[in-house]
């Protein structure tokens, strides 16, 4: 099994020539905007966005570089809260829960809390195997069984009621924590200002076929660079739902809140990962660790994914809505990195549609500046991938997370139309 | 900003790749700005492409071609056989320099003006191959004011208007032959800005630096069409009186110099003040519309141009119908198209340039068959190399059955020559000149007939045109007006049936011949 991924660099050869041609990307990208930016100059407006989205992109970059790791300080062990919500899930509970045995923290100070909702297969008895297997290993362990399905978002706040330590870690039902993962999450606590803290997912089947390993380079990427720049202002916009930790003492403050959340009149049933950290972070900060290690499993099949992705998109756009309206207090670094990240998510749908429709159809240009222009950037990420990780499948990746990008941009738009439409649509 | 590490070890690296990135993006940018000018960034890169591909690619079928030499150069001397060297008799010396005229060279689409990069570059190897070398201006120049000599193979490459495409495909195939070129720059357009057809000054600023191209004036602004009348019918710039809109009217002949000449000058101006250089030579702007087809209200307006352009520059290059010469064709350049020394017998065995104008020439071994074609009455063929002749006899053998036989002497062109026209019992001395005929004698004698092994000849010198019938002379004229080559022409009444044999030929030098006639 993969385990954690190095940190910096190996100082070998065959890295810095990677590191050089990472540049050189970077150098290429560069001039390809001082060609093009002539062309685009007569259009303000895609102008701006065309050198915005590489500042944009550039910019995370050089954060993510600039971010601190903190040391794990051994003198601080406030006691954890394992809480996983699931539904359906009897092929891979038994182990989520059984790696909570294993972590590397004081038995005394752990707690588990795993809620049945409202499953209809054996999912109920694989907890209670498993919750007898462990119950040595930790300081106590809570099967919760909803008779009928409520909703993760329920399940999650009778896991934070239920709860009695400090720290509440959540982990998704298909997600699984590695050992030393812990203690790097609850190292960021000893700081009062922060309320939640992201922990760092890979994608468990990453090697299943082409659309797991492009994820995993997104999830790679999304993490260790967009995230890791967000953290430097403490204001990491999602901790997502499949390994993060939160106080649970600033949880308490807004649970009922965040439970009973709606948005134009409609109750919210999901995003529920995005809409608890927006909550925390309206006062309290989020950060992301990225030493803290966990894997997921993500949808192997086209369909599958394209209906997760809208149900992120869909959530997305609704805790941007809110967010905009407290962003701008926070470091004007933060606001203005937020802020044109909303800008650039809205218009690139447009810049998509003027590339590949517009021009083709009125003016009989290939979009190949648009494109080009796209891969490289996806190229770019790539190779950061493939650096830090190593030899994978990383070029066919990008090349699939090219084409899906392409292939996914009315995603957003469609987003919005069905904003109110709350089935979930997968499972 | 708790979680943000901005130590010197972590920040320094940064600053410096970010300042070495922000250097080569700055660095890119004058690189681009030096050599391409005003060009547009993605077609400079397209043209940079094409240098460069071209440049590793004839660098490595020149070395390829090397080794090659060498190889069989090892294998001859292995197997004992001579190496084959044609220099016989030492370098001679030219008695004519052929220019080669370009325009583009093209990608894949050849047309009237442009060249494709594969026949341009077949062209440019078969010579280099055959011996020949470029010159510059400056050679010349010297060579025909006479105070130069030059070798034999040497000739000129020029490009007209100062296209981007006539440098980028032909620089790296010059590199690699050692060869050298002229372009012609039209002043005006090497300022368009963004252009991706003409060379921008920066451009031929770096030419001019390689040490491989020379710059002439293609005129400032004469190449497009302008109205020569109220409706808006178009003339040419330097042939035709120009409409003048404000006071509609045509420009008088004042004015036509004067606009003429300030053209001119500016052109040679311009280039000299951007580039530093002098200027001295001028190609005519539309090849030989200039002066010869184009004017149409101003007949004397080619001739005034090519008057006020020989006071400004010392060379003007004006494209002349060839005719069927084949001097400035490169495919025959390296041969056939080469002056020809006098005496010459030719006994048909070997081709040493006859080229049929018109007409089929049969050159089987030892054998020169003239033949009309079906449906014309006539057919003529001419020798290729000999228009520097000038004062020889030129006898022929022939198998005489019917029609007329012309004997060519003096030929500049299929429509100027001077001309003995033998018909049964009568000869006359006859000058073309730009297709008009005129007879200037004329002699009844018996002694002509048809017969399969007659001498009929025409003889050429100082003002003298004499035709001669079994080497004897029998009629002349003393208004010769110029000098020129040789040609043989067949007519007959009957469509398709004029046809001449002849099985050998003697061209000598009028002052040998009166000392050793036979």
């Amino acid at each position: 099994m993969e385990t954690n991924q190095k940190l910096f660099p190996q100082k070998s050869l065959r890295d810095l020539g990677l590191w050089f041609v990472f540049f050189g990307v970077i150098y290429v990208i560069l001039i390809y905007k001082v060609v093009f930016y002539e062309a685009l100059s007569n259009h303000l407006f895609f102008g701006m966005y065309s050198v915005l989205i590489t500042t944009y992109i550039l910019s995370r970059f050089l954060l993510s570089y600039v971010h601190k790791p903190v040391r794990v300080d051994t003198g601080y062990e406030p006691s954890i809260a394992f809480v996983v919500p699931a539904k359906n899930e009897e092929a891979h509970i038994a182990e989520t829960i059984r790696r909570f045995a294993e972590v590397e923290y004081p038995r005394e100070k752990i707690e588990v809390i795993v809620i049945n909702d409202g499953s209809t297969d054996r999912t109920l008895e694989e907890m209670r195997i498993v919750a007898e297997e462990i119950k040595y290993s930790v300081r106590r362990i809570e099967v919760v069984d909803f008779k009928t399905n409520r909703g993760k978002r329920y399940g999650m706040a009778e896991g934070v009621k239920r709860a009695e330590h400090d720290i509440i870690i959540f982990i998704d039902s298909d997600s699984f924590i590695e050992p030393s993962a812990v203690r790097h999450l609850v190292k960021y606590f000893a700081d009062r200002t922060v309320g939640a803290v992201s922990g760092h997912t890979d994608v468990w089947n990453r090697d299943t076929n082409l659309l797991t390993q492009m994820q995993a380079v997104r999830y790679y990427i999304s993490f260790k660079v967009y995230k890791a720049a967000e953290s430097i202002f403490g204001t990491v916009t999602c901790c997502p739902g499949c390994c993060s930790a939160y106080r649970r003492e600033y949880v308490l403050k807004f649970i009922d809140e965040w439970l009973h959340q709606k948005f134009f009149g409609v109750q919210c049933t999901y995003g529920d990962d995005r809409s608890l950290t927006n909550f925390m972070i309206q006062k309290y900060r989020a950060v992301y660790s990225s030493e803290a290690s966990a894997h997921t499993i993500v949808p192997d099949k086209f369909k599958v994914y394209v209906r997760q992705q809208q149900r992120w998109k869909k959530s997305w756009i609704r805790e941007t809505f809110i967010a905009s309206s407290f962003m701008w207090k926070k470091h004007p670094l933060a606001a203005l990195s937020f802020y044109s990240y909303v800008f650039l998510a809205f218009v690139s749908p447009i810049v998509f549609f003027r590339a590949m429709v517009w021009f083709p159809v009125v003016y009989h240009t290939w979009p190949v500046v648009y494109l080009s222009g796209l891969f490289l950037m996806l190229f770019l990420h790539g190779l950061y991938y493939r650096i830090q990780v190593g030899p994978r499948a990383w070029f066919l990746a990008i090349c699939s997370f090219w084409f899906n990008t392409v292939l996914l941009m009315w995603q957003l738009p469609w987003a919005v139309v069905t904003l109110r439409d709350t089935r979930w649509g997968t499972r | 900003m708790h979680y943000i590490d901005l130590s010197i070890k972590k920040v320094l690296p940064m600053l410096v790749i970010g300042m070495v990135l922000l250097v080569c993006v700055v660095a890119t940018g004058n690189l681009k700005e030096r050599r391409y000018g005003s060009t547009p960034p993605v077609a400079s890169i397209g043209f940079a492409w094409q240098e460069l591909t071209l440049r590793l690619w004839y660098a490595f079928e020149g070395s390829l071609w090397k080794t090659g030499q060498l190889a069989s150069a090892a294998a001859s001397v292995v197997l004992g056989s001579e190496v084959g060297s044609t220099g016989g008799a030492g370098p001679k010396t030219a008695q004519a320099i052929p220019v080669l005229t370009y325009h583009r060279i093209v990608g894949n689409k050849s047309d009237l003006n442009n060249v494709t990069i594969r026949n341009f570059r077949d062209q440019m190897l078969m010579l280099k191959h055959a011996g020949w070398e470029t010159i510059t201006l400056e050679e010349y120049k010297e060579f025909m004011e006479g105070a130069r000599e030059l070798p034999e193979r040497s000739f000129l490459i020029t490009f007209d208007d100062g296209a981007k495409e006539s440098f980028y495909p032909v620089d790296p195939l010059f590199s690699a032959l050692g060869y050298e070129g002229a372009i012609y720059v039209i002043a005006n357009a090497m300022y368009t800005p963004k252009s991706t057809y003409y060379l921008s000054p920066n451009e031929l600023q770096r030419m001019i630096k390689t040490g491989r191209w020379e710059i002439g004036s293609h005129s400032y602004d004469g190449h497009r069409p302008y109205p020569t009348n109220a409706a808006g019918k178009t003339g040419i710039f330097f042939a035709d009186k120009l409409w003048r809109e404000n006071d509609g009217r045509l420009e008088t002949s004042e004015e036509f110099v004067a606009r003429v000449q300030k053209d001119l000058s500016r052109a040679k101006s311009m280039l000299e003040l951007e580039f530093g250089i002098t200027v001295d030579t001028f190609a005519f702007p539309l090849g030989n519309e200039t002066g010869i087809e184009g004017a149409a209200n101003f007949p004397d307006g080619a001739g005034i141009t090519e008057s006020e352009a020989s006071k400004l520059y010392t060379l003007g290059f004006l494209q002349t119908d060839n005719n069927g010469f084949t001097f400035n064709y490169p495919q025959n350049l390296s041969e056939s198209g080469l002056p020809k020394e006098l005496p010459l017998e030719d006994d048909f065995s070997v081709d040493r340039g006859w080229i049929a104008a018109w007409g089929a020439l049969d050159m089987g071994r030892n054998n020169f068959s003239l033949r009309a074609n079906s449906d014309a009455s006539s057919a003529e063929a001419f020798l290729d190399g000999s228009v520097l002749w000038d004062n020889y006899s030129f006898n022929a053998a022939l198998n005489w059955q019917d029609g007329s036989v012309f004997l060519l002497a003096d030929l500049v062109n299929s429509k100027t020559y001077d001309t003995c026209v033998f018909s049964p019992g009568i000869v006359r001395i006859q000058s073309t000149r730009n297709g008009e005929t005129r007879v200037l004698a004329e002699k009844r004698d018996p002694r002509i007939a048809y017969g399969s092994d007659v001498r009929a000849g025409i003889r050429v010198h100082d003002s003298v045109i004499e035709c001669l019938w079994d080497f004897g002379s029998i009629v002349e004229t003393y208004t010769r007006a110029q000098a020129g080559g040789i040609g043989i022409q067949v007519w007959d009444s009957e469509l398709g049936a004029a046809h001449l044999q002849v099985s050998e030929i003697l061209v000598r030098p009028f002052n040998d011949q009166e000392g050793g006639a036979d």
